[in-house]
Order: structure tokens, then sequence, then C-alpha cells
């Protein structure tokens, strides 16, 4: 700055004395104080345009040294901006698809194997359903339980009506004895009565025999007669006998057998009605349990129908590792083609060329989505809603 | 005889999946990983309905339901798109090869073998 000041005091100097000059050489009259002021005009002028273009050279000068240095500098951080990024990119890009390789291939992986576990409960659960629904709807005749108790229940009703036949047919049997035991009865009267009869014969063949004193020979034969009588009379009065005493003997045991028929009765009675007592008892039991166990298989059934509806519902969420998948494996093949990039514009070893066209790389992402998602997380609005059309048919 | 489906699928749980509500409802099933899987599979053999992905490595679904409609054995086999896609565009595509159903995922079973069952060959 000092040196460019010095030059122009130099040239307004120059330009003063270049003005005396000027005036010591003009003629005198003509000098006059015009010419003075013109030349002094003139030198001022002379000096201000110099001032003005050294300044401005000067100003010029050190824009130019600014830029070129602004650019060196530009270049020098671009390059290295660039190179860095490059460098970290064509590293870190494979291991990102990597890792995102390993995160995607063990989701799938561990879905795999869910999804046939909870395969495998849903076919157990269709197994023991279909078991339940045989022994409890009735379907098969020989594993039915409620049928088996039932049928069971049945049976032991008529064994019951059986015994009480057997026991009515034994009543009438007693009532028959005893009928016959009234009949009985009347036979010692019966054999009381032949014995007098056989004592009131003794006595007429007695009085015979008495009468025969007085009769002569030709009635001799009454005696014999009444001696016949006689012996016929205590035969007949010993049979009667015999016959009271077998009476009495057939009276006793019958009524000794009819004593035990009813007492066999009345046991058999106790009996049944105890039997019957005790297989309601059974029966009642078995049906509460029975019925427990219908609430139980029911419930149970409940249940096995509730887990498998789960099941179902879980097997339809699992299937969010099928978008996952196709999401991820989009990432990493966008991804890979970067770095595919990236390694080619760096082999070309060009500073102009390395540019990345935002637009066509974002399109091109647009153009491999499968997913509404993927196209709503881009940017891009929603356009429909899937769950409302899950089926279209043409 | 119960009838056959296959099933076209990159995705193992999913093909899984369909293959346990398709056997559960009485269906033979036949899996396969992609199209060109699938169109080495289909030799002849009676296949009474198709489930096809359409975004699948080697041969994409499409491709592969155009291929199958030349196949004089599979001209008339019905066959549902089974996707995430639910662009219209790729449902015109879809229609346009031949498809009669496109069910979008994620799919209720129940839905997918009433689906099956309303389309399938008698």
């Amino acid at each position: 700055m000092k040196r460019n000041t010095a030059a122009v005091w130099t040239i307004c100097l120059a330009s003063g004395f270049a003005g005396g000059a000027a005036i010591l050489s003009a003629p005198y009259g003509a000098v006059t104080g015009f010419a003075i002021i013109t030349s002094l005009l003139l030198c001022a002028m002379v000096a201000a345009w110099q001032i003005v273009r050294l300044q401005t050279a000067e100003i010029v000068a050190v824009i130019v040294d600014q830029r070129q240095v602004y650019d060196e500098k530009l270049q020098s951080a671009m390059k290295q901006r660039i190179s860095g990024l490059e460098d970290f990119c064509e590293r870190a890009v494979p291991i990102w698809t990597r890792q995102i390789e390993t995160a995607r291939a063990e989701t799938e992986e561990s879905i795999i194997v869910l999804t046939q576990r909870f395969s495998t409960i849903l076919q157990r659960l269709s197994t023991v359903n279909t078991t339940s629904k045989r022994y409890t709807s009735g379907t098969d005749d020989k594993s039915d339980v409620i049928n088996v108790i039932n049928v069971s229940e049945r049976e032991l009703k008529m064994l019951i009506d059986t015994l009480k036949t057997a026991q009515h047919t034994r009543d009438v049997v007693v009532k028959e004895i005893r009928d016959l035991l009234c009949h009985v009865e009347a036979l010692p009267k019966m054999a009381t009565d032949i014995d007098n009869i056989a004592t009131q014969a003794n006595v007429l063949a007695l009085n015979v025999a008495a009468e025969t004193e007085y009769v002569d020979a030709s009635g001799r034969d009454f005696s014999v007669m009444a001696d016949e009588v006689r012996k016929f009379s205590s035969l007949t009065s010993e049979t009667g006998k015999k016959m009271s005493e077998k009476i009495m003997l057939i009276n006793a045991a019958m009524a000794k057998a009819c004593r035990v028929a009813e007492e066999a009765s009345t046991q058999d009675a106790q009996v049944i009605k105890k039997s019957e007592l005790v297989v309601h008892n059974i029966i009642d039991r078995f049906g509460g349990v029975t019925t427990h166990l219908m609430e139980l298989a029911d419930i149970l059934k409940n249940e096995n129908i509730g887990i498998g509806t789960e099941v179902d519902e879980i097997l339809i969420s699992l299937q969010f590792q099928d978008r996952i998948n196709q999401i991820l494996v989009q990432v990493r093949e966008s991804m890979q083609k970067m770095s595919a990039y990236l390694q080619k514009e760096n082999d070309n070893d060009g500073v102009i060329s390395r540019h990345i066209d935002s637009t066509v790389w974002l399109d091109e992402m647009h153009g491999d989505y499968t997913t509404e998602i993927q196209r709503i997380n881009h940017g891009c609005k929603q356009m429909n809603n899937t769950a409302d059309q899950e089926i279209t048919f043409f | 005889m119960a009838k056959t489906v296959m099933i076209i699928d990159d995705s193992v749980s999913l093909r899984q999946v369909v293959t346990i509500a398709l056997k559960n409802a009485g269906y033979e099933v036949i899996e396969a990983c992609d199209g060109k899987d699938a169109l080495s599979k289909l030799n002849g053999e009676r296949i009474h309905l198709i489930i096809c992905d359409v975004n699948m490595p080697n041969m994409d679904g499409i491709t592969f339901v155009k291929e199958a409609k030349k196949l004089p054995n599979y001209k008339f086999t019905p066959v549902i798109m089974l996707t995430t896609e639910s662009q219209e565009d790729k449902k015109l595509a879809g229609q346009a090869a031949g498809v009669k159903a496109w069910v979008v995922k994620p799919f209720r079973p129940e839905r997918m073998i009433t689906t099956v069952a309303k389309l399938i060959l008698p």
C-alpha cells in the first residue's frame, strides 16, 4: 500500500513539474490564471486516474489471490471428503450387508422353526379335539362314556326288576302254602271225628255183644259180627290217631316252611331294597362323575378350540417375517448396488465423474419395492387399504 | 381322492403356513420355491389349483403364470396370487396373465381355504 502511495505522489509531482514547465514555456501575455488552473486540474485528474487504476489493480490482484487460495483449499477438502466417504462406504457397506443378511437369515430360520412347532401344536390339538368328540358326542357306541353308563343303568334296573319278579313269585308260593295250611288245619278235626265214630262204633259193638247173651244159638252170629265191628272200630281209631299224628307233623312242617319262606321273602325284599338303593347310589355317583367329566370335557374342548384359534392367529402374525424379509432384501441389494457403484467410480480414478444423481437412485429404489409400507416409508402417500382388499377375484 | 394344490413361494415359513392350512382342509400339497422350480415340477402331474407369490428369485410369479398357461395340461388350472403387492398395475398384470384371484399377505388361512374351494377344479 505504501509502495502504491509513493507511486501516486511521484506521479503527482511529475504532473506538477509538467504543468510548471508548460507555464514557463508559454508567452507571458498568454499566461493567464485560466492556463494555470487548467494545468493544475489536468495534473490533478491525471494523478487521480492513476490512483484509481493502481488501487483497482491492487484489489483485483488480492481477489484473484484469495480465490486461488480458496479454490485450492476447497479442492483439497473435496478430495479428502469424497475419498474418506468412499473408503468408508466400500468397507462399511459390505459389513452392513452381511449384518442385515445375518439378521434376515436368523429371523427366517427362527420363524420356520416356530411355524413348525406351532403347526405341530395345532395338529395335536386337532387330534385331542377329535378324540374328545368321539368320547363325548356319542358317535362311537362302544367308547361313548355316557352311552355306556346309560346302558349299564338300564341293565341294572332290569336286574332289579327281575329280582322283584322273583320275590313276587315267591310271595305267591308262600300265599299258596298259607292257603294250603288253612286246609290242612281242618284235617286233625276230621281225624278226631273218625276217632269219635270209631269209639261210638266200638260202644255199639259192645252193646251188641252184651245183647247177644240173651239170644239163642241162632243169634250167636251177631256176637261174631259185634267182635268184627269192635276190631274194625279199634283199627279205625288207631288209623285216625296215626292220621292225626301225621297231619300234626305235616302241619308243623308246612308251618315251619311257610315261616322260613316268609322270613326269606322279607330278607329278599330287604336285600332288593338295599340293592336298589346301592344301584341308585352308584348310578347317581356315576352320573355325577360323568356330568363332571362332561363339563370338564366341554371346558377342555372349548379351551382346545380357543388355543387352536390363538395358534391360528400366531401363524398369521408369523407372516410378518415374509414382509421383513422382503424389506431387508431390498435394503441389502440397494446397499450392494451402491457399494458396486462406488467401487466402479473409484476404479475410474476421476474426480468429475464422482456424481450421484440422487433422483435416479431413489427412483430405482422405489421401483424395487414390493410392499405398500416400503413405499410409504419412502415418502409416498398410502394408495389403498390392503386390509379391506385382502382378496380380489378376477 | 384328495385334490392337489401347488404352492410356490420363496419364503419357507409362508409355504409352511399355506401347506398346513391346505392339508388340514384335506388337500395334497406340492411345494416349489420359485417359478423355475415350479415349472420343473409341472411334469404332467394333475394339479387342481396353483397358489403363487409374485416376487421371487429366478422367475417371478407373473412370468411363471404366463409360462404355465402355455402348457396344455395347465392351461385351465386356476391360479391364485399370494403376495405383499397390492398395487393396481400389478393386479392388472396378473389378471392379464390369467390369474383368477389376488390375495394380499398376510392372509387368514380359513379365507384362503374358502377361496381355494371356490376356484379349484372339480
